[in-house]
């Protein structure tokens, strides 16, 4: 398998530094932009397999780069935000983003983040789309039947639960913002919905504990969204 | 009674309402007097006992003179008094009158009248006010007149209790007489019965006929020669004529005392209500219970429904209705609103009894401070308007309010500019505070990083992996310390700019927990759960910055391979969360003060080992802002225990 390519999109030269360091001592290939008219141009020119997107950039907002490259291409973004408020991530997440890395970030982080992107696409390629059968680790959901198993065990899955775990299925890998998620179960996105997402949640988990490598299968993400993890990363 | 320019800069003219025609005169003179002395005019009404006597159409006029005065820009004013001109007197030497200005009739019924005119007797009374005489001819003066209405029965009752006195007294006398008391027992009891007559009956006229023939009948029956109008004793025509004169002055004093009694009543009982209002309103501290206040009181003084409209920057919120016993009348809410909002914009009465919308159903008061309107109160009035009186409590209690509405208004401001002022303080100890903290492991890492720059060869690699490890955790207090102080920013201002939502304690407490594994990594983590689903209502970042604070707090504290347990569970409504280590403990003398702001860096054992500066502070005020609660206390056997409790929310789950 060819070495694949990260774009690192970061204008503070330091921690540019860092990033391009760490890649290539794990052999990553990697090309870097300082400002997002570069981030586009390398972006289309190389079409690297993943981003690493600063989100304070001189020239342009970051989440204006998340749009331009969603306009045409698929490739998974890790959004690195220095801003503490999570209200900025969650734009990125709206707009596009897959990840994203809070500064300051441990090199483990950042490898982790990359190796479960890359993981994901591989997977991606392989599998069909819109594959009837979901798998992964001792969770298993037949869409076509609707329904789950958890260690060829039936899961006893409320209708809204089942349609929760089908969307983090779904988007396995991703960061899920609570919009997104609401907005898929409701088609509406209320404070309360929002409220009864983490009770939904909170019981689909409880399910989940029977196996208990699956109830880890679902991360929260405080004050963004959920993510459902490959078993192997987990 | 000279026509002389006041020279006092604030002249301020007082003059009288009456319920004659020729008032209206009056008042016009005097507005244009108070407007050439760019003076202030008050118009004064003297309610003495002759009033509830008065006749419908008097009343009538009385009030279209006062709406006329109020036009003009009067103020009103009302007293309470039988002695006019000692009330008028009175009112101005207390209230700094400069000038008066009376109407007068020409002197020619005078000479019936054994009174001297009413500016006479006013002139006695204050010689040194300015007086204003307008002149009219023809029109009655403000007189008590008799009831037209006044009934038959009342008569009989009068006469019944003239001639029930008579009998009696007479027949005690005969007792007396014929058991030998002297003729002063006598006199007495016939007095006695002359002061139960001028109680008794309604008017003057009965005592004063009861006088002349209590002195005939104790000629007639008591003095020899008996039952002849001839008296021998040579003293008998002095004793008939002090009888008469006593007689008289009894009857006169009984009447005024009787009438001073009613009145007295009235007014103890409107002052115990503008009393009580008082009281009321230095216990009420929010614009809604001084509303309540009012609405209570007015209720209580009136027994009228009553409409409160608060106003809100400047602008009528929703009326509050306040329906009084027995009225049915359903308040028409748009015909009304016309005379509400004249009322509300122009700082003045509008509505029934007024010029401004008359045909409404209710009388509205503007409670006003200065320019600053606080609402709009509405009375009802459905064909009975509150006579002068009530109208005069009710403006001083209406005042009384919107003072109080004024007072809580500057309180707020003030605790605002305090808070402002305390969070600026605050601000400042924080940024001296932190700058101090900040500096001692940059320092650290700076030499650190300094050594292994320059001479980083010849150290040997167990040296090095130390200077290597020092920069990362002194990296890493820094970053926990600028955690913290984005936390203290966002409460800054108080809560603002708490971005609340509906949180699973449990996940709060994951992340605490997640985020801090690598330095927990040597400490036995235990988690008590409670079995159902505690929910908060909580800005997360910070509350997850408040589990981070303290179990950092325990793993700095408790050496490693120490044990810490969380707890979560339900208590009083109350999600309770407890973080509890077996560590050294927090001795009992620093227990009070480990929540202070910057306590640690002030610790002299600070250095050694950097405390977190403002974490437990901080865990404080985000808890408090939450609207809970966080304690520290002691763990057996030994160990330290936080402890913190937020109301528990629920959630109504969608389906």
């Amino acid at each position: 398998m060819n070495k694949p390519l990260i774009l690192i999109v970061e204008d503070d030269p330091p921690i540019r530094n860092l990033i391009s360091v760490t890649l290539d001592a794990h052999e990553y290939r990697y090309i870097v932009a300082a400002n997002a008219g570069n981030a586009i141009l390398e972006a289309t020119s190389h079409n690297p397999d993943i981003m690493l997107l600063d989100l304070g950039l001189p020239d342009m907002d970051g989440v204006e780069v998340i749009r331009k490259i969603r306009s045409w291409s698929n490739m998974p973004i890790i959004v690195i935000s220095a801003r503490s408020d999570d209200s900025d991530k969650i734009e990125a997440l709206d707009a596009g983003a897959d990840d994203y890395l809070t500064k300051p970030f441990s090199v483990d982080e950042l490898l982790a983040r990359l190796r479960a992107t890359l993981r994901r696409l591989n997977q991606a390629k392989s599998e069909t789309p819109d594959s009837p059968v979901f798998i992964n680790g001792s969770l298993k959901i037949d869409y076509a039947a609707g329904c789950a198993w958890l260690s060829e065990e039936e899961l006893h899955l409320t209708p809204i639960e089942y349609k929760l775990l089908c969307v983090l299925a779904r988007n396995c890998g991703k960061v899920l913002t609570h919009k997104y998620i609401t907005q898929q179960l409701w088609g509406a996105s209320w404070e309360n919905n929002v409220a009864s997402l983490r009770v939904f949640m909170a019981t689909l988990r409880k399910k989940l504990e029977a196996a208990p490598e699956a109830s880890m299968l679902i991360q929260t993400h405080v004050g963004i969204g959920y993510r459902m993890v490959k078993a192997a990363d987990s | 009674m000279s026509l002389q320019k006041p020279e006092t800069p604030n002249a301020r003219i007082l003059v009288c309402l009456s319920s004659s025609t020729s008032n209206a005169k009056v008042i016009h003179a005097a507005s244009k007097i108070a407007a050439a002395f760019q003076g202030t005019l008050i118009a004064l009404f003297v309610e003495t006992p002759a009033y509830a006597l008065m006749s419908g159409d008097d009343r009538k006029r009385l009030r279209s003179n006062m709406n006329l005065a109020e036009k003009l820009g009067a103020k009103l004013e009302t007293v309470t008094g039988d002695d006019v001109p000692y009330q008028i007197a009175e009112f101005a030497r207390v209230s700094d009158v400069t000038g008066v200005v009376i109407g007068q009739t020409n002197t020619f019924g005078g000479l019936l009248r054994r009174k001297k005119s009413l500016t006479d007797r006013l002139v006695a009374y204050a010689p040194d006010l300015d007086y204003f005489i307008i002149p009219y001819y023809g029109t009655k003066v403000y007189v008590a007149r008799k009831p037209a209405e006044r009934s038959r029965k009342r008569l009989l009752a009068d006469c019944a209790v003239f001639l029930a006195s008579m009998v009696v007294s007479t027949a005690i006398g005969f007792l007396f007489s014929h058991l030998g008391f002297t003729d002063a027992n006598i006199i007495m009891v016939y007095l006695l019965g002359l002061l139960a007559v001028s109680i008794l009956t309604t008017h003057r006229a009965y005592s004063m006929v009861w006088a002349v023939i209590s002195v005939l009948l104790f000629d007639l029956l008591f003095t020899t020669p008996r039952f002849t109008f001839y008296a021998y004793g040579t003293g008998y025509p002095v004793t008939f004529l002090i009888m008469l004169v006593a007689a008289f002055t009894i009857s006169t004093l009984a009447i005024k005392l009787k009438q001073n009694a009613g009145q007295s009543a009235k007014a103890a009982q409107r002052m115990s209500v503008v009393l009580e209002t008082d009281r009321q309103l230095t216990k009420a501290r929010s614009s809604e219970e001084i509303l309540s206040v009012l609405a209570d009181q007015l209720t209580k003084l009136l027994n009228r429904s009553l409409i409160i409209y608060p106003a809100e920057n400047g602008t009528l919120g929703d009326p509050v209705f306040y329906p009084a016993a027995g009225d049915t009348v359903p308040y028409r809410t748009n015909e009304e609103k016309q005379a509400v909002e004249w009322s509300f914009s122009h700082h003045k009465r509008a509505g029934a009894t007024t010029d401004v919308f008359p045909e409404s159903d209710y009388l509205y008061y503007c409670m006003r401070v200065q320019d600053h309107a606080y609402g709009v109160v509405g009375i009802a009035v459905h064909d009975s308007p509150p006579d002068a009186s009530e109208q005069s409590v009710l403006a001083s209690v209406v005042g009384e309010c919107s003072l109080a509405l004024e007072n809580a208004r500057n309180a707020r401001e003030k605790e605002e500019t305090m808070v402002l002022a305390e969070n600026e303080r605050l601000r400042a100890n924080l940024l001296r505070a932190v700058s101090h903290d900040l500096r001692t492991p940059l320092t650290s890492i700076m030499g650190n990083a300094d050594s292994l720059i320059t001479c980083g060869d010849t150290l040997d690699p167990k040296t090095r992996n130390q200077l290597y490890s020092d920069i990362y955790e002194d990296a890493q207090w820094l970053n926990g310390m600028v955690e913290n102080l984005l936390s203290a920013s966002r409460m800054n201002g108080g809560k603002l700019n708490l971005n609340m939502t509906t949180e699973l304690m449990d996940d709060m407490i994951s992340e605490a927990v997640t985020h801090l594994s690598r330095q927990l990594k040597n400490y036995t983590v235990v988690r008590n759960r409670s079995e159902e689903l505690l929910f908060v209502k909580a800005d997360a970042r910070l509350l997850v910055q408040v589990v981070i604070n303290l179990l950092d707090n325990a793993a700095k504290y408790a050496p490693e391979g120490s044990t810490i347990w969380i707890d979560t569970a339900e208590r009083d409504g109350n999600v309770v969360v407890r973080i509890a280590d077996d560590g050294p403990g927090i001795p009992d003398d620093q227990k009070d003060r480990i929540f202070d702001l910057f306590y640690s860096s002030g610790n002299p054992t600070g250095d050694s080992r950097r405390g977190l500066g403002i974490g437990l502070a901080l865990c404080q005020s985000i808890i408090r802002a939450h609207g809970g609660t966080i304690s520290v206390s002691d763990h057996e056997p030994h160990g330290a225990v936080f402890e913190f409790a937020l109301p528990r929310d629920e959630v109504n789950l969608d389906e």
